[in-house]
């Protein structure tokens, strides 16, 4: 298998030699890929990827709406203010903690932090629990 | 009678009109509908349609009267005349009741199927909007208001497959949509304008008056690139696989069963111009057969199924074109109207099991469907049956009798060779689809929300397997075709579609249950790749013509604009003209005695000659 091929010659020390067999292994592995590889819908490439894209709307958009609209939920406004200000309050926090736990040379991962201290919300918490549905209603 | 006729039938056109724009209308007076109250509206619209269309289907099966109906004098000058006008034949008049009893399936499907939508009533007004626009374009007698309905078809197409609008291949799918059937309608404006400047109409029935040694061959060819843009012929095709990002109703009613038959309609219209020029027939004929062949060559080794049935709509529409190239417009339209039934099923049904299986499109993620949803797999069966042209099923009057007249009258082999090849990849990868999607074990992820208890989603399923399996019969009863068709001819042609579908169909079965083993991968062969990479034709066309275009802009854009402005035209051009002339002046004037006297010397002589000019 190429796999085994490259793992016997990985220790090649000659680049010149190393630099030819990556150039062949990269060649028989782009001419023996498969034609039409499966990927599932909602990989990137899949048929409902990104699909419902257009109807994500961020939260900043329920500010927009007119009173009449708003009155239709009104346990949801009324506490809506609150938790404006709670997610002010804990904003320095979160970069602050963001800021001290990444890198100098930037992010590994995308994965987010957990809360480290008690109290504290999650860095980009209220981004997390604001964000759309996945499919619409 | 004929009074009589033309009011009702220009009635019943109105009527049909109105009934499909009133949901349009009423949604644009009501600031917010509630969610499925344009479905309620659009199904009863479209149900009344059908059965005004049946009416006046009836009347003309009793009163077989071909008739032109002015509605309304629109622009009428010394040299051009125009009104808005209807054309009551059998083609107008029979493809009206297909395509509604088809879209009303379809919109009762897609209440299912789009369910969850939040823009379903918007969903549903483009479809009522596309549905006036194919009736505008079927019914009219002028070339505009023909463009009219053409145009806002192409518009509609756009909208519906950039539906789901967020992805960016949807996105790309409808401009790709847009763009190949911009390239099509340049042929049918060239052909209007042509029209206009040589015969100074737009009236069919003036445009057939003309004279038989007139050279249209232009006009007709402009016609042809319309019809190879709208109905996907072979190099305008790629659109029509990339347009089933569109939602699966758009697909199946669109993609299948009207619009891009749009093409192949005009040309049939438009046949008495084409029907005594070899010229023009033999590319019908071989731009078909290509098409045919090609299309049905890359449904092979596709594996998501609605690009299996994309390709196989391709390569009817192919089949439709070889039945024109062979003067057989009616066979050609009575494949037309057979194929909508079959193929709006085999859609329906290919969205039923994409729905079931939660958005899953690649058939070697679907198994067992027979046990799964029983239902839904015998509609399946029964369409691909009919596709294949098996006997006595719809497709087979329209399939098998385009074959024989292939088969028995005088054309190419190499035209008869591709249709027949067609032919029997049609049984291959229908096969293909059959043993994926129906046969074995499920192979999708074990989901438990697979039934067939939603009425929506099952009856028009069952309604459009009726139609495929009898319709066939009930159009070739009751249509009387204006041209003989071919009756006798020996055994082997006659059955020689049959033998090719059966032989496709057992090497198919053949290899497919050689395939139950699994072995070391290989690179895909030559002709796989072929297959699947689609013949390299969109890989080629969509990258060498734009990287052309932009090579040259870029040309243009960063060396020509500042090599123009600086180097020819502008201050590097006045020190260019200016240096040798200050190079020479300075060169003459260097202090020497020589060329001073040679220049006194010159310009003495040169004032004498004047001189002696100007005395004598």
């Amino acid at each position: 298998m190429l796999r085994a091929r490259f793992d016997e010659n990985k220790n090649e020390k000659d680049m010149v030699k190393a630099t030819k067999m990556l150039r062949a292994g990269e060649e028989e592995f782009w001419a023996n890929q498969h034609p039409q590889p499966y990927i599932f819908p909602d990989s990137p490439g899949g048929t409902s990827y990104e699909r419902y894209e257009c109807y994500k709307v961020p939260e900043w958009v329920l500010d927009y709406w007119h009173p009449s609209e708003k009155a239709m939920y009104p346990d949801y406004f009324s506490k809506r203010e609150q938790w404006k200000k709670l997610r002010m309050q804990s904003w320095d926090k979160e970069v602050a903690q963001l800021q001290a736990e990444t890198p100098a040379d930037g992010p590994k991962t995308e994965a987010l932090p957990p809360a480290r201290k008690e109290g504290d919300l999650p860095p980009l918490w209220w981004q997390f629990v604001t964000r759309p549905r996945q499919h619409p209603t | 009678m004929k009074l009589f006729y033309a009011c009702s039938a220009s009635t019943c056109v109105v009527l049909i009109l109105l009934l499909l724009l009133y949901p349009v209308i009423l949604s644009f007076i009501r600031s917010k509908s509630p969610k499925f109250e344009i479905y309620y509206h659009s199904v009863i619209a479209l149900g009344l349609s059908f059965y005004i269309s049946m009416m006046l289907l009836l009347l003309s099966l009793i009163l077989p009267i071909n008739m032109t109906v002015t509605i309304l004098p629109w622009t009428n000058t010394d040299v051009f005349d125009m009104d808005i006008s209807l054309q009551f034949d059998l083609y107008s008049v029979m493809f009206m009741p297909v395509a509604l009893y088809v879209t009303w399936q379809i919109l009762e499907f897609a209440y299912t199927y789009m369910h969850a939508d939040p823009q379903i009533n918007r969903f549903f007004k483009y479809l009522l909007i596309f549905m006036t626009a194919m009736i505008i374009f079927v019914t009219a007698n002028n070339l505009l208001q023909l463009f009219i309905g053409w145009e806002i078809m192409g518009i509609m197409s756009f909208l519906l497959i950039g539906w789901w609008h967020g992805r960016a291949d949807a996105n790309i799918a409808a401009l790709q949509a847009m763009i190949y059937n911009r390239v099509g309608d340049i042929g049918l404006i060239y052909a209007m304008a042509w029209f206009a400047i040589i015969h100074n109409s737009w009236d069919i029935q003036h445009i057939f008056q003309l004279p038989q040694n007139e050279k249209i061959n232009l006009p007709l060819i402009a016609l042809i690139i319309a019809a190879t843009g709208k109905s996907a012929q072979f190099s305008l095709h790629p659109w029509l696989p990339s347009a089933m990002e569109g939602p699966t109703p758009v697909s199946a009613l669109l993609h299948s069963s009207t619009m891009v038959v749009a093409g192949i309609f005009l040309l049939v219209r438009m046949n008495p111009l084409m029907e005594f020029n070899p010229t023009i027939l033999t590319i019908c004929l071989c731009l078909g057969a290509l098409t045919t062949f090609f299309s049905a060559l890359c449904a092979l080794t596709q594996n998501d199924i609605k690009k299996i049935v994309a390709f196989s709509t391709s390569s009817q529409l192919g089949l439709m074109m070889v039945a024109i190239g062979l003067n057989q417009p009616d066979l050609a339209f009575l494949h037309i109207c057979t194929h909508a039934f079959f193929k709006a099923l085999l859609f329906l049904c290919s969205g039923s099991f994409i729905h079931s299986l939660n958005g899953e499109q690649d058939i070697r993620k679907m198994g067992g469907m027979l046990y799964l949803m029983p239902i839904t797999s015998s509609c399946f069966t029964l369409s691909i049956l009919s596709l294949m042209g098996v006997p006595f099923m719809t497709g087979f009057f329209s399939k098998d009798t385009i074959l024989e007249a292939m088969s028995a009258s005088y054309v190419n082999i190499w035209a008869i060779t591709l249709t027949l090849m067609a032919t029997s990849f049609t049984a291959v990868y229908s096969l293909r689809l059959i043993f994926f999607v129906l046969m074995g074990r499920p192979r999708t992820k074990p989901v438990s929300t697979m039934n067939e208890h939603d009425p929506y989603a099952i009856k028009p399923l069952v309604r459009l397997a009726v139609a495929s399996i009898i319709t066939g019969c009930l159009l070739v009863h009751y249509m009387v075709p204006p041209k003989m068709p071919v009756i006798t001819m020996p055994p082997i042609l006659k059955l020689a579609a049959l033998i090719v579908s059966l032989i496709g169909f057992v090497i198919a079965l053949g290899l497919a249950f050689m395939a139950n083993k699994q072995l070391k991968p290989k690179p895909p062969s030559g002709p796989h790749h072929f297959s699947n990479m689609l013949g390299f034709f969109p890989t080629i066309i969509h990258r060498f013509i734009p990287k052309i275009i932009l090579t040259m802009a870029q040309k243009i854009a960063s060396k020509m604009i500042d090599q123009t402005w600086l180097k020819k035209t502008g201050p590097k051009a006045a020190s260019n003209i200016n240096k040798p002339l200050a190079t020479t002046t300075s060169n003459v004037q260097r202090g020497m005695i020589k060329p001073y006297i040679t220049l006194f010397l010159l310009t003495l002589t040169i004032a004498g000659i004047l001189v002696y000019f100007t005395i004598f």
